[in-house]
């Protein structure tokens, strides 16, 4: 553990990543204090003004402030890294851990609804879930965890089979060990690791996915100031006013980077060997 | 008054602006028009169109038997004249002689009736059926005449009749192809198809044959690109040669541009906010008028649309025949909206929903957006919902569940009869804000029959004044047109009931 | 391998099954009429009753599903519910639309990616390797609309070298390909490295450098069969995920794609269209993961099947 702290500190990409990570955190945490404007409050008198003084990012078609609007995203785009990841993990461990444990009928089903998630090509399966929910934040997000519930319950079952085939466990057995202690203390504990590096890889992929949705219209509404959202709504005015697009795309490529960097830091850190998926 | 000299000035600026200027170059024949658009057709069977771009396609294949001119006066189509009988009950039209469909089947007195029979049979499951349901009997008098007679005195019916969904298909083509028909159109206008490659684009042909002044285009191609942005990009880079619906905030870059010309027009169609009178808060009168003397449509316009739309206080836009002009909006004025409230019991304010439709209408998502922050300066504190159209078509038509929507509405006949029954009367299709008014009904129902302008005039004042005074809706603004051409483009005539023909469209 | 081959298919079957089934509910469960929305929203409630009933949509789901699978089977893919258009000639043109552009982009993707992998394990944990590394996270971060944006301006707008919208000529298709391309490319550079670097410093390989092998001899030869294996895995995804992923670049540079008829047709609550295209491209997408497993065995003697 100790060799890792080095390796991490030594890292020359964990630690850009996680400054930058934290600055977004930062921004997120503080953003009513921070932002120097209501983010939803419009100034029709003031569209599109260009980067200035005024408003140091400029403003967008209503004339709301650009720069509390990026502060305020941030907040959201944290929102669905953490809020889909940790819902995907919620739904795919307890699905690929039953599935590797139990084996037979009980696997196969689940690695059916598991494959039947999969065969959803890119990221229509979370399109087709936000159309029945309704566009919004927080349906987006739920979508978004949906996509991603099959990686960690695929993770999770073949985990769980590595873990299955120990000795000690089939010890645990002869000893009279109910299954649900043996998955509780000792199964459960072997296979975190793995999914929790997959967790934090797939904080980025979910920001990225759910800004795609509320480019495509599908995620977060107005006046809610999402970046991805702000970018969907700024190619409209990307002639006269790049900075609409501009500024929030650059915001999501500076967090998911980060975020990136770290993971990458880390895994380096952590385990050498575990190939990226 | 002045709104409708404004709109015949725009008319007549827009019309000088698309046609060639005297002692300019004349027509020269021969060329591609590339006319991008948003949305793709449909389909191409005028009995199925539903929907503006649609019939903006349709419409250049096929043709109706009589139009309405940009006063809303009606004007020989495939109908060279008509009369109406004493009683009011059958219009008798001739014919145009000598035209044929495209396919060189003649038409005449038979094609008008198998169209229209078409339309009516419940087999044919045309969603636009009712549009003909005023027709009880048509009747082939001979060749090229032929008699339409109604149950009762209809005095819209010849702007009916200029309904898209009313255009004439060759009977040879229709019974032949059945369902196909809809990719394979054959009618009698100045262009024919050539090809359509569904989502993609849709290439028409000149028609040779064509009865009246035949087209100086070789085609016109109608391409989609969905993105608004993309398509005004194109027209500047002379991938396309004319785009609709420019986004307003592009007017001052486009208008700086040498090479691109910009074509604006009055429109039918107006943006409402609709408040729906069986939920509270806004059953109450009070509450209506003080979310009217909130909305700002000045501030709106100049603000979210760069300027491009008519403000005014009727929900029917005066550039429709037989609209109100001179309707204000309500005053801007929150202190009396604030003292409204009171009088009603909202003194501390009150949250409500307001459903948004996005991209179904120009700038609508930001348009309510601004609206949003207008109430809230008067403590409505109104939680924006959009759902995507189907969805809120579904929960419009619960008629109960939205309170607070907004909304546009057009004229496809150019005759108020039609979006009064629709809008304003008791259990009226479109009537999401539940306005119920029993002498209205009565109204209504009064003006349908009466064949004497000047009397249905009155009919007409009566109604628009009561719902004004009631207001159900609060008018936004009436939508403009705005059309970017490339400067060689001439002659392209746009109208206020949102079609455009490039029937007279040529290139330098 | 034939019979592997075989069995694989059929253990498709349910999925295929699954997916079709989960479709059907799930665009049913979406509020909205259909007849209405085609219909309009000023038809008289007779008219959308007419049409509710042309259409089929008046049954109860069950039999719909039943009627759907059983026009399915012989090949009839339904009318679409908006346009009346057979759903075959609407999914027809968009489908090897986005196909276009999902092969450009992969084999651009699998050029660019395995160049810079191999350069990466060659150079490993030099100053390239890290440049590459960062290329590949940057890659992996931009989102695809903002660089399709970008790349639109910069190629399109400013300089004027290529086409803004459409698919007409193959100048259309470079920026949509190179956009769809970079993050594959990212993926699959990371994913070369990484295997080639680990077959580089196993034993078999020490012995061929040993024997005094040159260094690119080495690698030609020997490591990049065995490094090709995990690579052809990750290849295979990334083309099944450009397949349907290929959307928000589609909206982007208004590509007539089948990931945007699909977005199109739920909001349409075009039933037909959405269950015949997604289906379709499950199909595809299970299809390449069964020739990559294929190949994967064709490449690596160990995992022949049993």
């Amino acid at each position: 553990m100790s060799r890792g702290w080095r390796e991490l500190r030594r890292g020359r990409l964990a630690l850009p990543g996680a400054a930058v990570v934290c600055a977004f955190a930062l921004a997120a945490l503080l953003a009513p204090w921070l932002a120097p404007a209501d983010p939803t409050r419009s100034d029709l008198a003031n569209v599109l003004a260009r980067p200035g003084a005024a408003h140091l990012l400029g403003t967008d078609e209503l004339g709301r402030d650009m720069l509390s609007r990026i502060i305020h995203g941030a907040r959201l785009s944290m929102l669905e890294g953490l809020f889909a990841v940790g819902l995907a993990l919620a739904l795919g461990l307890p699905l690929g851990l039953a599935a590797g444990y139990a084996g037979g009928t009980v696997d196969a089903v689940l690695m059916r609804v598991v494959d039947v998630l999969l065969a959803f090509p890119g990221v229509l399966l979370a399109v087709a879930v936000v159309s029945i929910l309704g566009p919004g934040l927080w349906n987006a997000m739920v979508a978004v965890a949906i996509y991603s519930v099959p990686v960690f319950a695929r993770l999770a079952r073949g985990s769980t089979l590595a873990v299955k085939q120990e000795v000690y466990i089939e010890g645990c057995r002869a000893l009279g060990m109910s299954n649900l202690r043996i998955v509780g203390r000792h199964v459960l504990p072997n296979i975190a690791a793995p999914l929790l590096v997959m967790a934090a890889l797939r904080v980025a992929v979910a920001i990225l996915t759910a800004s795609s949705l509320s480019f495509l219209g599908l995620g977060a509404q107005p006046p809610t100031p999402e970046w991805g959202a702000m970018l969907s709504n700024g190619r409209n005015y990307v002639l006269i006013a790049p900075h609409l697009v501009i500024f929030p795309g650059l915001a999501i490529l500076l967090l998911v980077l980060g975020l990136n960097l770290l993971q990458e830091g880390l895994r380096e850190a952590l385990d050498p060997r575990l190939t990226d998926r | 008054m002045r709104i409708r000299l404004a709109c015949t000035v725009a008319l007549a600026l827009a019309w000088l602006a698309a046609s060639p200027a005297a002692g300019a170059a004349a027509p020269r024949a021969g060329g591609t028009l590339v006319y991008a658009t948003g949305t793709d057709a449909l389909t191409l069977d005028p009995q199925f169109v539903t929907d503006v771009p649609t019939a903006r396609a349709v419409m250049h294949i096929h043709e109706t038997l009589v139009y309405q001119d940009d006063e809303g006066k009606i004007v020989p189509g495939l109908a060279e004249s008509w009369a109406v009988s004493a009683d009011k009950l059958t219009w008798t039209f001739k014919l145009r002689k000598g035209v044929r469909f495209h396919d060189g089947t003649p038409f005449n007195a038979q094609a008008v009736k198998h169209s229209l029979d078409r339309l009516l049979n419940p087999a044919t499951g045309s969603p636009r059926r009712s549009t003909a349901q005023a027709i009880q009997e048509s009747r082939v008098v001979d060749e090229h005449t032929v008699a339409l007679t109604t149950a009762k005195p209809f005095a819209p019916f010849l702007a009916q009749l200029t309904a898209y969904n009313l255009a004439i298909l060759s009977p040879t083509a229709a019974d032949k192809l059945g369902k196909d028909y809809a990719s394979k159109p054959v009618g009698t206008g100045p262009f024919l198809l050539e090809s359509w490659k569904p989502g993609d684009k849709l290439v028409l042909a000149r028609n040779a044959s064509y009865w009246g002044q035949k087209p100086w285009l070789d085609r016109v191609e109608f391409r989609v690109v969905p993105e608004d942005g993309t398509r005004v990009l194109q027209l500047l880079a002379g991938e396309v040669d004319i785009i609709a619906s420019v986004p307003p905030i592009m007017l001052k870059r486009l208008a700086g541009a040498a090479e691109v010309r910009i074509l604006r027009a009055a429109g039918y169609r107006t943006i409402y906010i609709g408040l729906n009178n069986k939920v509270k808060p806004f059953d109450d009168l009070r509450v209506r008028r003080a979310v009217a003397h909130t909305v700002n449509p000045q501030a709106i316009v100049q603000g979210v649309l760069g300027g491009v739309g008519a403000v005014g206080g009727g929900l029917e836009s005066p550039a429709i025949g037989g609209a109100l002009r001179g309707l204000a909006p309500y005053r801007h004025d929150p202190a009396a909206s604030k003292k409204l409230l009171g009088e009603a019991g909202f003194a501390g304010g009150l949250k409500t929903k307001l459903y948004l439709p996005t991209g179904r209408y120009l700038m609508d998502r930001q348009v309510g957006e601004a609206v949003q922050a207008q109430l809230k300066e008067v403590g409505i504190t109104a939680e924006i919902v959009a759902p995507d159209w189907g969805a809120l078509t579904a929960a419009l038509n619960k008629f109960t569940e939205i309170p607070m929507f907004l909304m546009g509405k057009g004229s496809p006949t150019g005759d108020l009869d039609l979006t009064l029954t629709l809008v304003a009367q008791t259990g009226g299709r479109m009537n999401h804000f539940n306005y119920s008014n029993a002498e209205v009904d009565h109204l209504i129902g009064l003006q349908r029959q009466a064949t004497n302008p000047a009397e249905r005039q009155q009919i007409l004042r009566r109604i628009q004044e009561k719902l004004y005074e009631e207001v159900p809706a609060v008018v936004v603004f009436y939508e403009e047109q705005l059309y970017g051409a490339r400067s060689s483009v001439q002659g392209v005539e746009v109208h206020p009931n949102e079609s455009v023909s490039f029937a007279r469209a040529w290139k330098q | 391998m034939i019979p592997f081959a075989l069995r694989r298919l059929l253990l498709a079957a349910p999925v295929f099954a699954g997916v079709s089934l989960a479709v059907f509910l799930m665009i049913h469960l979406i509020p909205g009429d259909p007849a209405r929305l085609y219909a309009g929203l000023e038809a008289s409630q007779e008219d959308v009753e007419g049409v509710r009933r042309a259409l089929g949509l008046h049954e109860p789901l069950p039999v719909q599903y039943g009627r759907f699978l059983g026009r399915f089977v012989t090949g009839d893919l339904g009318r679409s519910l908006k346009t009346g258009r057979p759903v075959a000639e609407e999914i027809a043109a968009r489908y090897s639309s986005t196909v276009l552009l999902a092969s450009l982009a992969i084999a651009s993707a699998v050029v660019l990616g395995s160049a810079t992998g191999v350069v990466a394990a060659v150079w490993r944990r030099s100053a390239v390797d890290q440049a590459a590394l960062l290329a590949s996270l940057l890659g992996l971060s931009l989102p695809s609309f903002f660089l399709g944006l970008v790349l639109m301006l910069v190629f399109s707008v400013q300089l004027g070298w290529l086409p803004l919208a459409g698919n007409a000529t193959w100048r259309h298709a470079v920026l949509p390909a190179v956009t769809l391309a970079l993050p594959a490319a990212a993926v699959i550079s990371r994913m070369v490295r990484g295997s080639l670097v680990e077959v580089l410093e196993q034993d078999y390989i020490r012995t061929a450098r040993s024997k005094g092998l040159t260094e690119w001899v080495v690698v030609n030869s020997h490591a990049v069969r065995n490094a090709l294996i995990p690579v052809v895995t990750v290849v295979g995804l990334q083309l099944g995920y450009l397949l349907g992923g290929a959307v928000v670049t589609e909206t982007v540079f208004s590509w007539p794609g089948i990931g945007r008829l699909i977005v199109q047709s739920i909001a349409a609550r075009d039933f037909p269209v959405v269950q015949a295209a997604v289906l379709l491209l499950a199909v595809t997408f299970v299809t390449i993961n069964l020739v990559t497993d294929m190949l994967y065995a064709v490449l690596d003697p160990r995992i022949r099947p049993g």
